[in-house]
């Protein structure tokens, strides 16, 4: 795995970034997550924090529990496979809750070698879908595609608007492919 | 167009029609917000609003016949309000709604997976929003199906407490819900 360097001079950092401590939460249940995890965890020196759920009920609590408490997730990262609920499951659960009680959507970043349905991103706002080939390349995606993640995180937290599919043009040409 | 259609929320420009206003309880005031963006609506607007809003439901079933709606309520008792969607999703949504309200259902009635691939994603989406809302008893859900169910959910349904599964001859799982409902409330 190739070393990212996460580490960037204050000026580069954006006002995101700087300030309070933002969350992350990674649902996987596959063991290459544990080195995602470590590698992610390099994150901690940009303030954002990163909770790991092993399967789609564990993920579903930590997401309730954190509308119950009032410290949401910044953004979902979910692969696939999940036990006990899957990640089309988890995502739609997780926006009927959201609509339940009025909450905007959670910013989620899907990350699996499934084929979800085409309408799959339209019917769920603020979700995009990175289809990789099998699961060993959909964990080398998430590897690779941390630093996107943190630029969404950025792009959302300044925007406030939907996530821009073109942030991650590398995917659609996956996909396509 | 009657005179009702023209009353819009202030905030989102919601109409205010019938349905499309919650009441909210705080400690021992009824609050009446839009159900769309939660604005919290003018204490003249409470006698209109109570007029329109929602009642809140005790309990969800899960079907394509929407009229079983009618049917149910008139066979249990008055104070229960009946809510018939067709999603289990839908449910999950109006368990999290009353949650937010702290008046939980009672009881969730499921004859339908809808789009789910599973019988036992609405299962598992329930216990986990309960761990995460720290409800200390778990809301009750019932099956009425005629499905066979494969290994895997049967063993996700044995990890979790109070779910239920009724069997039914096939096509026939609203009309042993509605044979079943008025005994399990009586």
């Amino acid at each position: 795995m190739s070393e990212i360097d996460l580490m960037t001079s204050d000026n580069q950092k954006g006002p995101w970034l700087s300030n309070e401590k933002q969350r992350v939460l990674l649902v996987s249940a596959e063991p290459w997550a544990r080195n995602v995890l470590s590698l992610i965890s390099q994150c901690s020196e940009k303030n954002i924090e990163v909770t790991h759920a092993i399967d789609g009920a564990q993920g579903l609590y930590y997401m309730s529990q954190s509308i119950y408490s009032g410290s949401p997730f910044q953004l979902l990262v979910l692969t696939s496979p999940l036990a006990q609920i899957d990640v089309q499951g988890c995502i739609e659960a997780l926006r009927a809750i959201e609509r339940g009680l009025n909450r905007p959507p959670y910013p989620c970043l899907i990350c699996t070698a499934d084929k979800l349905p085409p309408d799959f991103m339209a019917c769920f706002p603020q979700t995009l879908h990175l289809r990789a080939p099998n699961s060993t390349q959909a964990a080398s995606m998430v590897s690779a595609g941390i630093l996107q993640v943190i630029y969404t995180l950025q792009a959302y937290r300044k925007s406030d608007d939907q996530i821009a599919e073109s942030d991650f043009k590398f995917t659609r040409n996956q996909e396509e492919s | 167009m009657s005179a009702t259609s023209r009353i819009s929320c202030p905030m989102c420009g919601q109409p205010l029609d019938r349905g499309s206003i919650e009441e909210v309880f705080i400690e021992f005031s009824t609050l009446n917000s839009c159900g769309r963006c939660g604005f919290g609506l003018d204490l003249r607007w409470r006698g209109r609003g109570s007029a329109l809003s929602r009642p809140t439901p005790n309990l969800v079933v899960v079907s394509t016949e929407l009229a079983l709606e009618e049917q149910l309520s008139e066979s249990l008792n008055a104070s229960i309000k009946v809510e018939v969607v067709k999603e289990p999703t839908d449910a999950l949504g109006i368990y999290a709604k009353t949650l937010r309200k702290e008046v939980p259902l009672s009881a969730i009635l499921v004859t339908t997976r809808g789009q789910s691939q599973r019988w036992s994603d609405i299962a598992v989406a329930v216990r986990a929003l309960e761990e995460g809302f720290k409800v200390a008893t778990p809301m009750p859900i019932w099956f009425f199906s005629s499905a066979e169910l494969n290994q895997i959910e049967l063993s996700i349904f044995e990890d979790l407490a109070d779910i239920y599964w009724r069997e039914t001859p096939v096509n026939q799982e609203n009309q042993t819900l509605l044979e079943v409902t008025p005994q399990l409330f009586s």
